[in-house]
């Protein structure tokens, strides 16, 4: 699953710590999140999305590899 | 998640300040006095036994204190490391049943308890200290 954290971050210019303060996770969390090392729970995603005020289809996407 | 049996976070530094003194005596008592409990002699026995016990302890307290936010991510980090960790120490007892024989056997399978919290210890910080690094675009 891809996602594009970062670019939403860069829009509304905040720091993965302050991503990370605004939905109760660690810094930790988001950087995994963002370098797709790590798929959150539909909970967390949720929490993202509603930080950036959209859709949680508007920042994770799923790809090919998803579906095998 | 709140339903790991986590404990609070300054345990950790309690922890180190539990395991270490308790881990250089139970090192002292194998490598200098050759210590085994074959026979019950009181004072060598209460040297063991804190040694034994204190080591533990400390280990379980480093081990498994909370982190300041713990959460999916983190957990999902010390499962990755109690994996590997167990590996490794099976794959260490496989290894000094085949090489290690006599009483320095019964040494490293003692050794080899502490061996599986330490490793996860070591393999949890790893990767907490590996993702905290990244660098941020």
């Amino acid at each position: 699953m891809k996602n594009n954290i970062r670019v939403e971050r860069a829009i509304v210019r905040i720091s993965q710590q302050q991503l990370a303060d605004a939905v109760g996770v660690s810094r930790q969390t988001i950087n995994a999140i963002e370098s797709g090392k790590f798929v959150p729970s539909t909970l967390l995603a949720l929490k993202i999305a509603s930080v950036f005020k959209k859709s949680t289809d508007d920042i994770f996407q799923l790809e090919e590899s998803d579906w095998q | 998640m709140k339903n790991l049996w986590l404990l609070p976070t300054w345990c950790r530094k309690a922890g180190w300040a539990v395991f270490t003194p308790c881990a250089i005596l139970g090192l002292y008592l194998i490598f200098v006095e050759y210590y085994t409990p074959l026979e019950f002699e009181f004072y060598p026995a209460l040297k063991a036994n804190i040694a034994i016990i204190g080591t533990l302890i400390g280990l379980y307290m480093v081990a498994f204190s909370k982190e300041k936010i713990e959460d999916e991510f983190i957990n999902s980090l010390r499962m990755d490391a109690m994996i590997k960790a167990i590996i490794l120490n099976c794959v260490i007892i496989v290894l000094a049943s085949l090489i290690i024989y006599g009483g320095w056997y019964i040494y490293t399978l003692s050794i080899t308890q502490y061996f599986v919290l330490l490793a996860y210890i070591i393999i949890f910080r790893y990767n907490i200290h590996k993702y905290s690094c990244r660098n941020e675009e």
